[in-house]
């Protein structure tokens, strides 16, 4: 709701969006006129139906996705001014619904590459953050494994693990757990509740409504590159006011 | 086996599989009759085989011949040692000593020019000097190729659309031309003009014609890794170059090595193509050995062997990096 929106807009937070506009090459209108502000240590769930422009819109916070219309800040820093990308990459990390660990390098130096070669440390320092990743997401035992031989769930804590030893300000999460086995949903959302009790910025998009309304500040739900509808978890869930979004939870739950 | 369920832990067998020890006789008797074919039809034609030729334009025994330079006589010292004293001044002597074959004998009367003693060695023929320009020449080519073709490959995905379009130009221009009208091109034209030596020549011709090839090779490579795997390594804040070098390209190499072997194994058998040029390599050699032997049939199925001979060793080489990089999967 656009007056809700534009309220929060007093206190800069930490990602502010106004008027964003994304127009891919083959003339798909994917984001329109999207404004959202984030507060740092705010947990904010985006949800809509395939299409909708959620994951672009989580891929524009980190610029994998440039943006035609609008302005992006994160952190006090405009995307849409030129600057350097990988440096606002590096205080935001990313968690893909395909996981994308390196499959040829293993669990250790999937999570110590980026630290090392980006961030400059030494590979005794990586290896002890990484550790210390590995144990909190309970894949001590892993180390030197490969990432074929691990399980779903199990390369979506290592991709947590590898995202979080950039040690970044903002997480981003692009369905986390689509690709999951059921069983494996839970070891996973368990990861990602524990980051966001230690105060986490975190923008997660998802179809799991049960992850929404016991950790997220606010729900969003997004439909037509529309953002519709943005509001506490149990008035989004409860008294939804939007015709799409009933139609849309009575879908989905 | 057993009919009906599938025992577990072995593969299901839709049909009963062939007899292994029939199928393998079936084979070898079809060789057997095809050797025995090639056999006959050569008793047939009016051709007198003469194998026991060839070898010595592969390696041959050179004789080192030591002769006389003055007339004398052989003298033999208390230590058994042949020398050759000059008659007229009996300061002036040649020893004949460490040779394999001795000509002389104590007292022999000597005059300049006489053969006195002989030594062998093991020389390489015309087809070995051949062989080892084949390998020089491929081997050269083989490294400006990968360089070459890294370079066109990475320009052919590269944002920047005049590397982009280079790269598309150089390809099509050399895959759309026969390598024997650019031996001759980079030969007679640009060799000409640059002032460029035989060897250089061949090399330039090799290793841009291979180059192209590899190019598309290592360019598919690239595209067949996953999205993902360039956006994981961006979004950790690693730049296009960094994520190219740790994570696209040694995916990447694993997935071309066959491929590029093929294509290393067709630039050693196009190298035969330089021989226009007056290159001495393997080919030309052969056709020099025709020439002196008449034995066009028996230095042609050898110099196919020695081909086959280096093709069969890079496959090899190449199947035990394969096994070495494929340990992780």
């Amino acid at each position: 709701m656009p007056s809700e929106t534009e309220g929060s807009l007093s206190a800069a937070g930490i990602i502010r969006a106004t008027g964003v506009e994304k127009v891919y090459p083959n003339g798909v209108h994917a984001l329109k006129n999207v404004h959202q502000n984030i507060q740092e240590g705010e947990v904010v769930v985006v949800i809509g139906p395939s299409g909708s422009g959620k994951s672009t819109f989580l891929r524009t916070l980190n610029q994998l996705e440039t943006i035609n219309a609008g302005e992006i800040v994160i952190d006090g820093i405009s995307l849409t001014t030129p600057g350097d990308v990988n440096k606002l990459r590096e205080e935001v990390g990313m968690v893909f619904q395909s996981f994308n660990l390196f499959p040829h390098l293993s669990v250790l130096d999937n999570i110590c590459l980026a630290p090392m070669k980006v961030r400059g440390i030494s590979r005794t320092e990586a290896e002890e953050r990484a550790k210390a990743l590995l144990l909190k997401v309970g894949l001590s035992d892993k180390a030197a494994s490969f990432p074929p031989q691990l399980s779903g769930g199990q390369q979506q804590r290592v991709a947590i693990a590898r995202a979080l030893a950039m040690q970044p300000r903002i997480m981003l999460f692009d369905e986390p757990t689509s690709a999951l086995d059921p069983e494996m949903v839970g070891e996973v959302l368990d990861v990602m509740k524990q980051l966001a009790a230690e105060g986490m910025t975190m923008v997660v998009v998802t179809h799991e409504m049960g992850f929404a309304r016991e950790v997220a500040d606010r729900v969003l739900f997004m439909d037509g590159g529309e953002l519709l509808v943005d509001s506490e978890p149990e008035v989004f869930f409860q008294a939804p006011e939007n015709e799409r979004l009933r139609v849309f939870l009575s879908q989905v739950i | 086996m057993l009919q009906g369920k599938p025992v577990k832990g072995q593969p299901l067998q839709m049909e009963k599989p062939p007899n292994q020890v029939l199928w393998n006789l079936v084979f070898a008797a079809i060789l057997l009759l095809l050797g025995l074919g090639i056999y006959k039809s050569s008793q047939a034609i009016d051709y007198i085989w003469r194998w026991d030729r060839i070898p010595q334009y592969i390696v041959y025994q050179a004789r080192d011949e030591l002769r006389a330079e003055f007339d004398g006589t052989i003298q033999s010292n208390e230590a058994g040692e042949l020398n050759l004293i000059n008659d007229a001044d009996d300061s002036e002597r040649m020893t004949v000593v460490g040779y394999q074959e001795i000509a002389v004998s104590d007292g022999d009367l000597i005059f300049a020019g006489d053969l006195l003693a002989v030594n062998y060695h093991w020389q390489p023929g015309p087809m070995a000097n051949g062989l080892w320009m084949t390998i020089k020449l491929s081997l050269v080519s083989i490294v400006f190729a990968i360089v070459l073709g890294a370079l066109a490959g990475l320009a052919r995905i590269s944002p920047n659309p005049a590397l982009r379009h280079l790269a598309t130009v150089y390809v099509e221009l050399v895959r759309g031309t026969p390598l024997l009208v650019q031996i001759f091109i980079v030969y007679f034209f640009i060799g000409t003009v640059m002032d460029l030596e035989r060897f250089t020549a061949g090399v330039v011709a090799l290793s841009v014609f291979t180059g192209a090839y590899v190019a598309e090779i290592i360019r598919a490579g690239i595209e067949s890794i996953s999205r993902g795997q360039m956006e994981a390594g961006r979004s950790l804040g690693m730049s296009r170059g960094m994520t190219m070098r740790y994570i696209i390209l040694p995916q990447a190499f694993k997935r071309v090595l066959p491929p590029l072997a093929g294509q290393f194994i067709n630039l050693i058998k196009d190298s035969s193509l330089v021989s226009v040029i007056s290159l001495t390599d393997l080919t030309k050699a052969g056709r020099e050995v025709v020439s002196v032997t008449f034995s066009p049939f028996e230095v042609w199925f050898s110099v196919a062997l020695l081909y086959l001979v280096l093709t069969a060793m890079l496959s090899w080489l190449v199947r035990r990096l394969e096994v070495r990089y494929a340990v992780r999967d």
